[in-house]
């Protein structure tokens, strides 16, 4: 039974000793330690974040430079647009201003030839009635006998005659 | 709880059984002349003594003398070497070293014969060779632990380096799968340098145990008392960290109905013993039935070189290989023990400061 009866010796030094131990090992060994591995465990979680942080902003950054750029290739499409809009704009109005200068131009040509026909069809009357009154004087000439009747059928075509 | 019981019984019924026996087979102080006694040699070697025995040199043996304390009531302090026994040939100041399983001191009268009277009144706290190993493991870990800590002091938020970074993993292992694990993140802190404290004088000692040569080789976590105090320190903590709802599951476990209770409660009650002394049993009956495979490998080397001598030598390959193989086992153990037994150490703390 020597095995399993505790020696009264080793207890006593086993109690002391190892009270001992206890105390200066939390006051010179784990107190320092533990507080270290914390120190550097939240160092090390700090430094984490940090980078997160940094991750974060540098992310940040990007995307407004992203942004920035898409903003810009906006603008320069609106300009585009606008540009082709006045272009298109400009052109039109050109267009419009030559189109009534031809309309105008035109419409004195047409005026021109209208007075124009206006006075040859004056001539042309003229004309006629000059050939009438030959043409009523040869008839005259001839036909002396019956004055009335004549008369009556030179005036009817003459007015046959007239053009609109 | 029930299974803790019966693991309790079959630890204890495990502890005490073969061992008597070992107990019961040793004889006296063997002659030089007898046969190689398997049981006397294992037994002198897991148990304490008062010198240290290195070697035999030629009949002779050789030994590491220790110093002798006894307290004897009326007497006062006696503090002498223990080579004055001269190997219990010779005694002194009518003491006298009384060899067997263990050593032990007695008073002897004139004539020889053992003074009971006077025996009784000693008290004998001698450095005997598990309290010399004892304070040689107690300075180790000062020494080591002192120095990683100025080293923390020294290089604040720097990568750990030697013996640091070796050590490192075990203390941030305790602290983080066996005290935050078992205790809670709020309670750990308190009970964190006690379970340290104890993990690493148990894994120390479990493999100074293995050492085969002086300085190591002492039995001490395989010791009784030794267990005993660490148990008794565990057993104490918890009773007194023991908050409003620990003790309400033991007296009064809530939802169960009173007629139960008259069962539940005392078995409850056993159990806060039963507990630590599990503890204890678990660690002296791991480490001290390592020992005595070992050892027990060894002697079968002599027993067959009794017989033959070239059965000796056979054997003795076997042995070596066997002896190879658990003593890689026990640093194994080593370890394991250290850590089971503070686990439940932190565990028994944790259900101590549990609250709902």
């Amino acid at each position: 039974m020597d095995l399993v009866t505790p020696d009264i010796g080793l207890l006593f030094w086993m109690t002391t000793c190892f009270i001992i131990l206890l105390v200066l090992m939390k006051r010179f060994a784990w107190g320092p330690i533990l507080t270290a591995l914390n120190a550097r465990e939240e160092g090390i979680q700090a430094a984490l974040d940090q980078a997160e942080e940094a991750q974060k902003q540098i992310s940040e950054a990007t995307s407004k430079v992203v942004q920035i750029l898409e903003e810009g290739k906006k603008e320069k499409e609106k300009l585009i647009r606008e540009a082709q809009i006045e272009l298109s704009e400009y052109k039109k109005e050109q267009q419009n201003k030559i189109n009534t200068q031809i309309d105008a131009q035109l419409k004195s040509a047409k005026d021109e030839i209208a007075q124009q026909k206006r006075a040859a069809i004056g001539e042309l009357k003229n004309s006629v009635a000059e050939l009438s009154i030959e043409i009523a004087e040869k008839i005259l000439k001839k036909e002396l006998e019956n004055p009335n009747q004549h008369n009556s059928l030179i005036m009817e075509s003459v007015e046959d005659l007239e053009i609109q | 709880m029930m299974l803790r019981l019966f693991v309790g019984f079959f630890f204890l019924i495990i502890a005490f059984c073969p061992f008597s026996v070992w107990g019961a087979s040793v004889g006296g102080p063997g002659d030089d002349n007898e046969k190689f006694q398997a049981g006397d040699m294992i037994m002198h070697h897991i148990l304490d003594s008062h010198d240290w025995h290195v070697l035999d040199w030629k009949g002779h043996a050789v030994s590491v003398p220790l110093p002798i304390i006894l307290f004897h009531e009326g007497k006062g302090l006696k503090v002498f070497s223990s080579s004055k026994f001269d190997h219990g040939h010779a005694t002194h100041q009518g003491y006298n070293l009384v060899y067997g399983n263990t050593t032990s001191i007695e008073f002897v009268n004139e004539d020889g014969t053992k003074n009971i009277e006077e025996t009784e009144k000693i008290w004998d706290i001698s450095i005997t060779k598990n309290v010399f190993s004892l304070i040689l493991s107690i300075l180790i870990l000062l020494s080591v632990f002192i120095t990683i800590s100025n080293r923390y002091k020294k290089n604040q938020n720097k990568a750990p380096t030697g013996i640091q970074s070796l050590l490192e993993p075990i203390v941030i292992f305790v602290r983080d799968d066996i005290a935050k694990s078992a205790i809670g993140n709020k309670d750990y802190k308190k009970y964190l340098p006690f379970l340290l404290t104890v993990f690493f004088f148990i894994f120390l000692n479990n493999l100074l145990g293995l050492i085969p040569f002086f300085p190591g080789g002492a039995n001490l976590t395989g010791n009784i008392a030794v267990p005993l105090v660490l148990a008794a320190m565990v057993f104490i903590i918890t009773t007194l960290s023991g908050k409003k709802y620990y003790w309400q599951h033991i007296f009064a476990m809530p939802g169960v109905p009173k007629p139960v209770l008259l069962i539940l409660t005392p078995i409850e009650i056993f159990g806060v013993f039963l507990k630590p002394l599990v503890l204890m049993i678990r660690l002296f009956a791991n480490i001290t039935a390592g020992h005595i495979i070992i050892l027990s490998f060894f002697s079968m080397i002599f027993i067959f070189g009794e017989m033959s001598p070239v059965a000796g030598y056979g054997v003795s390959v076997f042995s070596g290989l066997f002896v190879l193989f658990m003593m890689t086992l026990e640093l194994l153990v080593a370890f394991l023990q250290a850590y089971v037994f503070t686990l439940l150490a932190a565990m028994y703390f944790g259900m101590a400061v549990e609250e709902h």
